[in-house]
């Protein structure tokens, strides 16, 4: 028996990858919501066949970064057998996509997903008749489909691939006689290739090379209605239910009215204020817990410097880190669960009017809320964004918006300085700030060159209650990858900075930090730290940990004497390095997703904008704090001076940046 | 009447998609939209949250929402928001 190579695909939010995740008894991420999936994703079943989790696309006329994917994997991914998945109560629209596959020669198998969501259960064999493929019903009630799933796709193979009867369309016809060298040479069915020319698919017209330049517009729709009347014959007599329900939209009458940025505001409050407060006392208990490993191992009969490696390199380095494992446990929870529910889905509609002052849409907001765990994931989610100048600007912002390692540093530095989880909260409000205060000037700077955003056309999926294991199965999986972050980047970086913390070129292991090679190195930097409260070289030895992974501050400043000696008991140096820590350049692991989204420029930029963004944050907070403790009224008085001053700048970049418009815009008359 | 012109709750049909970028006109017409009966669920001052034929719902900017031509409204209530009545 051959191997069989599958592919799932069909429309975004049908539940490809939650079937993706049971066939294959993998854990990619899932969700109730547009986009969740944005590369490709191949596994092994059995011995006889790998199976492909695509992104979701509405049509083979591709229109985002994740449906060209698609696009392209099925037209030239050479898949032996594509599995349409479509949900049961959106049988109608989802079909669309599954017309343009049986125009493309695709051998099919159809997945009727969500069966127990049916308000009434469709005839499935006798949809199978009509369609002329295989057809299978699913659910995640229903034991696992992965055998049906392998046997139908034998079965499609087998068969050959129908024809749908509009495709017998004289116009249709026509076009194929003009073009069917060029498809054939391209790798294409003849009838598709036709069929998206009538479209005037861009794309497809490109790769063809005919010539063909005259489409007929009174013909572009034709396929449309074509398709919809054949789906439409298809589906009589075969229940299919709506996909509004009365839940839905009772929730929406209250999520999305007046009360819409309200409510998101304080579910987002909540999200922070459970996170941290909850979470505290566990917290709490596994730092003593940590402690407690110490004490044997320093009575042990071993040398001073094993002795020192476990206890200040691995102990207190990963172990701080992992200390902070329920907050982060608890943010994953409270996110996925958002997730799920379909709330999230409305956090772009909500927020839209928001983003787009700032020259992206409501889409965005996805990635900043998923920025909160990870923000390199985050990243790669810009993809679901369809213009490529406002997905650039996303992926370019989103590290700003602090992720759940830099949460470990503030809960680490709030839980030692006893400062209160508004303090926290303030930081996102900061990296918030921050990020939108780069978008406007990146706004201003590009006005000309950007192109508006590109129309928001996005799917509401209905509200669900959150399936417990899905929900489960993300946090579990999130909070395994934050063990192994500790395990692996935190206690290897732990190990080193332990190495060059405590030996010194001269004298091999000395013990001492002060004399050891860091000390030297990061002694040579700190200076230019002094400024910001924190000109310790332990403090930038911390930081330059975290450019491999930002949990690595806790543990490099725990192994290093803890936030005492690093930041002198003062609370405004520590809150001025929670600015920089919030800020700074991100991990190298979301540097290196920026550089795939966006490019290598992009990617520096955004390394030299947030350090620099950090710095003069730091230095504002830190001169302004200190300057208000030793005089209240020369502080006003700056303070006073320093927005007339800030408020000039802004009118006269303004004012030099109108009139560069309005040059441009005479030159370009002029031109014309 | 366009789509946008619609207050929240209202319903009609959709006749016409005139969008002037070819592919957002596409994807209007990919997603089934000509002839869907349609109900606006909730409204904000730049997009616009509908729902298309009972089968399912969408957010569509204003620009857009302004291309949809509508047929046949039927107003559930007659009071309008402040920003919907501008």
């Amino acid at each position: 028996m051959s191997v069989m190579k599958i592919a799932l695909c069909g429309n975004p939010n049908v539940g490809k990858t939650t079937l993706f995740n049971r066939i294959t008894h993998s854990s990619a991420p899932v969700g109730n919501w547009h986009g969740v999936t944005v590369d490709v994703k191949t596994k092994k079943v059995d011995n006889d066949a790998y199976i492909s989790d695509l992104p979701g696309a509405y049509s083979l006329t591709a229109r985002s970064a994740e449906e060209k994917i698609t696009r392209d994997q099925i037209l030239y991914g050479n898949y032996d057998v594509l599995v349409y998945v479509a949900e049961v109560n959106n049988l109608r629209r989802n079909l669309y996509m599954f017309t343009q596959l049986l125009e493309a020669d695709k051998h099919c198998v159809l997945v009727v997903n969500m069966m127990d969501e049916a308000r009434v259960k469709p005839n499935l064999s006798l949809l199978s008749e009509r369609l002329g493929v295989p057809v299978i019903g699913a659910s995640v009630t229903q034991k696992n489909p992965k055998t049906e799933i392998i046997k139908a796709a034998r079965e499609a193979l087998c068969r050959s691939v129908p024809t749908p009867d509009y495709l017998n369309d004289v116009k249709i016809n026509g076009l194929i006689s003009k073009i069917s060298d060029r498809a054939d040479a391209c790798g294409l069915s003849r009838k598709f290739a036709a069929i998206k020319v009538m479209e005037n698919d861009s794309d497809i017209i490109l790769r063809l090379n005919t010539g063909i330049t005259n489409v007929d517009k009174r013909d572009i729709d034709k396929p449309a209605v074509l398709r919809y009347a054949y789906i439409d014959k298809t589906l009589k007599g075969i229940s299919v239910g709506g996909n509004s329900n009365d839940r839905t939209l009772k929730i929406d009458r209250l999520a999305l009215g007046k009360l819409a940025l309200p409510i998101f505001f304080i579910v987002m409050t909540a999200v922070f204020v459970l996170t941290f407060e909850a979470a505290k006392p566990l917290s709490d208990l596994l730092g003593r817990l940590m402690q407690k490993l110490s004490v044997p191992i320093m009575n042990a009969d071993i040398p001073d410097w094993i002795i020192s490696l476990l206890c200040d390199g691995i102990i207190a380095g990963a172990g701080s880190v992992l200390a902070f494992l329920p907050q982060v446990v608890i943010l994953f929870l409270l996110t996925a669960l958002l997730q799920d529910s379909g709330y999230m889905s409305r956090v772009a509609f909500v927020t839209d009017g928001f983003f787009k002052r700032f020259g992206l849409s409501g889409r965005a907001a996805f990635s900043v809320v998923l920025g909160l765990g990870c923000s390199a994931t985050a990243v790669l989610s810009t993809r679901g964004i369809a213009s490529e100048s406002e997905r650039k600007r996303a992926a370019f912002i989103t590290p700003f918006c602090p992720c759940s390692a830099r949460l470990a540093v503030f809960a680490a530095i709030a839980a030692y300085f006893e400062l209160s989880g508004f303090v926290v909260a303030a930081m996102y409000v900061i990296g918030c700030v921050a990020a939108l205060a780069v978008l406007k000037v990146m706004t201003l700077m590009q006005n000309k060159k950007t192109k508006m955003p590109a129309p928001i056309i996005m799917e509401m999926p209905p509200y669900r209650i959150p399936k417990a294991r899905r929900v489960a199965s993300v946090v579990w999986h999130n909070a395994i990858s934050f063990v192994g972050r500790i395990g692996s980047v935190v206690l290897t970086v732990s190990i080193i900075f332990w190495v060059l913390c405590n030996f010194s070129v001269t004298d091999g292991f000395c013990g001492s930090v002060d004399s050891s090679l860091m000390s030297s190195f990061a002694g040579f930097i700190a200076p230019v730290f002094a400024p910001l409260g924190f000109g310790t070289w332990q403090a930038v030895a911390a930081l330059i940990s975290g450019i491999a992974a930002k949990e690595t501050v806790v543990s490099v400043i725990a192994s290093l004497g803890g936030w005492e000696t690093v930041l002198g008991g003062s609370v405004i140096a520590a809150v001025s390095f929670m600015i920089f820590t919030c800020l700074y350049v991100p991990c190298v692991a979301t540097v290196s997703a920026v550089r795939s989204e966006a490019g290598t420029k992009s990617a520096v930029m955004s390394v030299a904008v947030q350090t620099a963004a950090a710095y003069s944050a730091s230095l504002v907070f830190y001169q302004a704090a200190r300057l208000y403790l030793f005089d209240t009224t020369v502080f006003y008085g700056v303070l006073l001076g320093g927005v007339g001053l800030i408020i000039s700048i802004t009118a006269i970049t303004h004012f030099i940046l109108k009139i560069g418009r309005k040059k441009r815009w005479e030159k370009s008359l002029n031109l014309q | 009447m366009t789509l946008f012109d619609l207050a929240t709750h209202d319903s009609g049909t959709v006749h016409k998609i005139t969008a002037d970028d070819p592919d957002t006109h596409r994807r209007l017409v990919d997603m089934g939209l000509i002839g869907a009966d349609v109900r606006v669920r909730a409204k904000r001052r730049r997009s616009i949250l509908v729902d298309f034929s009972d089968s399912f719902a969408a957010v569509l900017e204003a620009d857009t929402a302004d291309r949809i031509e509508v047929i046949n409204v039927r107003h559930e209530n007659s009071t309008l928001r402040k920003s919907e009545r501008r």
